[in-house]
């Protein structure tokens, strides 16, 4: 048996002396000469009409440097689908959507002149239910509807076979409802950005995003300047999880930086900012309908899922795109129907977390499988056996898969397990398709 | 705005700083002294990330008003061990995988540094105690935990 | 911002005199848990801090018929005290389960007591245990039960010019004991949806000669269970009768629902943790008939 080197092997964290002598630089333990410190004013509710913007009394605090509205943003729009304010304009369509944002000298004074900002507002009814929201009489978060699009359809659709016809033919209809929680990744790193505009124009973000590259491609046009007079660091993360793909910071801050007169700015957030106002992930509720086989065959799947996809669509088609891709699970259904929505509310911005709607699927199916073997009165562990995709079937999406391998992972899971699976199942493998 | 002196010894050497009344340990630390390695997290006693020894015992530096620190001994991660002669735990954590994105593993390692100088041989059940105070949303401290014991055993 | 004044008074004396002067306008800084973590976060800037950490007010001193507890003790003090720990059981229990260790090393115990919280660890278990409270100012000392302490949700009779000096227990005596149980949404660091305390002690038959019950998070302050304490007087502790203490428990108590917890949980759960520290404190000298 060779000797490897690493394969096998207990090695060292490669970064990890630098950690536990906490010499690495996260964002927050940089400070430049002449930095200032942001603050911003944020909504109080989850939807109103903004009527008029006061800021003349916190620009005249001695040590503020500059206060923005959205009329000081070269570009307002940020986001793949550009429908996301980098500051509020006419309405505020969560709780901590930021309307100002100031420069000042030190923080106690960045606080004091959020302060003294007014912000007259015309509150609206929130919508705060996702399901609600799909009714056609419903507030309306956005001018757009609260259907988010994928392609020219308000639904992502998957269709495979005949589910109707199917259902018709199957020995059970085993129909339920889950939903799983909003989650927020709480990095224990809270967001936090620096950005200096240098005297050429070009602005330089420390940043602690998880995409820099897909934030230098939004930025760049929101300051109105080829991505080559954008120049973002970053790299170390505090924790990202999914939270830090969307820029929290590093927008209003480059803003700002256009505005000090090359000097750099830097916003750290609390955690009761990170809470309230940072993207986060959205709930999911999601009605499944299968039907099965005395055999344990599951014949067909019909689900209907609706995410709750905050104020704004961020990486909302994304996420519910993925997770109509695999809702049905790594199961040879033959006859699949999913219908997947993202319906906007006025709840914080939901985008990505780990998982990207997958996990949800996960939860939702497996669990799923468990209610079907209670049902027909099968063992779990067979039902997925006998369900799992094989060499040579095809996906929800109906792609060919090759190199599966679920089985051999369940076999190899179950005897670290200490489970004795049934002979039946230890001696199946992907290569051969289950005969029907 | 008063402002206050406070003398008192970090990591061995004595520091003088002057300071209002309303500032926490964590921010006099942090942007008075440079001592980055206190990291804020939720500067409400919380999540850890502030944790460090004050008089042998580990606090969270966000909730000690820098004030009350007026001759008293305080040690911070930089105070424990050095690239050349790293602490056990240090070496532990790294070999362990303790530590991924790192930036609970100072506090997780000041409280860890106080449980052992006060319990030096400690079971699992009171290591998990230990570190109770410690949020990391990274390794799921299987590691951290196995990093701490295998500290222990090495400290003898 | 604010300026704000700092003190650290080196006595008693010195201490009384400067809350003489300014009042409420001086807000007493023990352990910080609670006031430095409300100045982090802005519900509030006081106009001058005085410190109490150098007035020697760390202490747990065994007299005859009283434990005498500084009021500056900290939580992880009280937790590791070998007399609390016999003697005064529930108070130990409860501190050992407050927060973190490093919360730990700072939380006082008359903190806990004077913030008020109707959930509050130690305040539970110190009404539960029947203590009282020595509250001083430069020209008065009053000696106050902790059953008369609180007015409302955060609300004491501490007047402004008063401090919290000391707390007094009386130690368990022979047959007697006390628990502290907690229910939180986590293992640690958590607060109580609903705490409970039982103090008990038995005759030499096993039956109940007094027995305190107090419970947390279940009204505006924290309550003593008066209808169960009543019935259980004199009662052989049977788990019949236990389990009707329980039931009482649920009764008597005016939850709300919040955040942390509903009316129908709390109702739920407090008769089991009033029967487990009923048959937890009765187990300590000889069991339950």
């Amino acid at each position: 048996m060779e000797e490897y080197k690493y394969v096998g092997k207990r090695l060292p964290r490669y970064d990890g002396m630098q950690h536990v002598l906490a010499k690495t630089r996260y964002i927050n333990d940089i400070r430049l000469p002449g930095m200032l410190y942001v603050k911003a004013w944020r909504s109080p509710v989850p939807s109103a009409r903004i009527l008029k913007v006061d800021v003349s009394k916190a620009e005249s605090l001695p040590g503020v440097v500059k206060v923005i509205t959205w009329k000081d943003v070269p570009y307002n729009r940020y986001g793949f689908v550009a429908d996301y304010p980098v500051l509020a304009e006419d309405e505020v369509r969560y709780i901590g959507q930021e309307v100002v944002a100031v420069a000042a000298e030190d923080l106690d004074t960045a606080m004091e002149a959020v302060s003294l900002i007014d912000v007259e507002l015309e509150e609206r009814e929130p919508l705060l239910d996702p399901l609600k929201g799909m009714e056609p009489d419903s507030i309306q978060v956005s001018p757009e509807g609260n259907f988010v699009y994928f392609g020219d359809k308000p639904v992502r659709q998957i269709r495979k076979g005949d589910t109707d016809a199917a259902f018709a033919q199957a020995d059970y209809i085993i129909e339920n409802y889950f939903r799983t929680a909003a989650q927020e990744h709480c990095p224990i790193e809270t967001q936090c950005g620096i950005a200096q505009t240098d005297v050429m124009g070009r602005t330089h973000v420390y940043s602690m995003s998880q995409a820099i590259w897909f934030n230098k491609m939004w930025l760049a046009p929101i300051l109105k300047k080829p991505q080559s007079m954008v120049h973002i660091m970053g790299g170390v993360v505090g924790g990202g999880f999914g939270s830090k793909n969307d820029p929290h910071t590093d927008l209003i801050c480059s803003v700002l930086s256009l505005y000090t007169k090359n000097r750099p700015v830097k916003w750290l957030w609390t955690r009761e900012e990170e809470f309230t106002s940072s993207t986060h992930r959205g709930c999911m509720h999601m009605f499944f309908k299968d039907g099965v086989m005395k055999d344990g065959r599951i014949i067909a799947r019909q689900v209907r899922s609706i995410r709750d996809g905050g104020g704004y669509i961020l990486t909302n088609d994304y996420v519910g795109a993925k997770h109509a891709y695999g809702v049905a699970g790594p199961y040879n259904i033959p006859n699949v129907k999913v219908d997947t929505y993202v319906i906007l509310t006025n709840k914080r911005p939901v985008s990505s977390m780990r998982g990207f709607g997958l996990y949800q699927a996960s939860f939702a199916d497996e669990v799923q499988i468990e209610k079907i073997a209670k049902t027909i009165g099968m063992d779990s562990w067979k039902i997925r056996f006998i369900n799992a995709v094989r060499d040579g079937d095809t996906s929800s999406t109906q792609a060919e898969l090759h190199s599966c391998a679920l089985i051999e992972v369940m076999q190899a899971a179950a005897q670290r397990a200490g489970i004795k699976l049934d002979d039946d199942l230890l001696t199946m493998s992907s290569k051969v398709r289950l005969e029907v | 705005m008063d402002k206050y002196t406070i003398n008192f010894t970090l990591n061995g050497r004595p520091v003088s700083v002057e300071a209002p009344a309303t500032v926490n340990l964590l921010t006099l630390l942090r942007d008075y002294l440079n001592v980055t390695s206190v990291k804020f997290g939720c500067e409400q006693g919380n999540c850890g990330a502030c944790t460090i020894i004050i008089d042998g015992e580990a606090v969270n530096s966000c909730l000690v008003l820098a004030q009350t620190v007026q001759g008293r001994e305080v040690v911070t991660v930089e105070g424990i061990g050095t690239q050349e002669e790293p602490h056990p735990l240090q070496t532990a954590f790294t070999e362990y995988y303790a530590a991924q994105c790192g930036f609970c593993t100072p506090g997780m390692l000041m409280a860890s540094k106080s449980l052992l100088d006060h319990n030096p041989h400690p079971t699992r059940e009171e290591v998990v105690d230990g570190i109770v105070g410690n949020v990391c949303r990274c390794t799921g401290y299987n590691k951290i935990i196995e990093a701490v014991q295998a500290a222990a055993e090495e400290m003898g | 911002m604010k300026n704000v004044q700092y003190f650290s008074p080196a006595s008693l004396e010195e201490a009384l005199q400067l809350l003489e002067e300014h009042g409420s306008s001086l807000s007493v800084l023990a352990g910080g848990t609670d006031l430095v973590r409300d100045m982090n976060l802005e519900f509030k800037i006081p106009d001058g801090i005085m410190w109490i950490g150098k007035l020697n007010l760390e202490y747990i001193v065994e007299e005859a018929d009283v434990i005498r507890i500084g009021a500056g003790t900290r939580m992880q003090t009280a937790a590791s005290s070998p007399v609390l720990q016999m003697k005064a059981s529930a108070v130990a229990r409860a501190a050992g389960k407050l927060a973190s260790p490093p919360v730990r090393s700072l939380a006082t115990l008359g903190g806990n007591l004077c913030t008020a919280s109707p959930a509050a660890d130690c305040g539970c278990a110190l009404l539960g245990l029947g203590a009282q409270v020595v509250l001083t100012s430069k020209n008065s000392k009053r000696v106050v039960p902790l059953v008369d302490f609180y007015t409302g949700p955060n609300q004491t009779v501490l007047r402004a010019d008063e401090l919290m000096t000391e707390i007094l227990v009386k130690p368990h005596a022979q047959g007697e004991g006390s628990a502290y149980l907690k229910i939180g949404r986590r293992q640690a660091m958590t607060l109580a949806v609903i705490n409970a305390t039982s103090r008990v002690k038995l005759d030499a038959a096993g039956k109940c000669e007094a027995v305190n019950i107090a419970v947390g998070a279940a009204a505006p302050t924290l309550m003593r269970v008066k209808s169960a304490e009543a019935l259980l007087t004199g009662q052989q502790l049977s788990e019949a009768a236990i389990r009707e203490a329980g039931e009482l428990a649920a009764s008597e108590i005016k939850p709300i629902d919040d955040v942390h917890g509903t009316i129908w949980y709390r109702r739920k759960v407090v008769p089991v943790l009033v029967e487990r520290t009923l048959q937890e404190a009765a187990n300590m000298n000889g069991g339950i008939q």
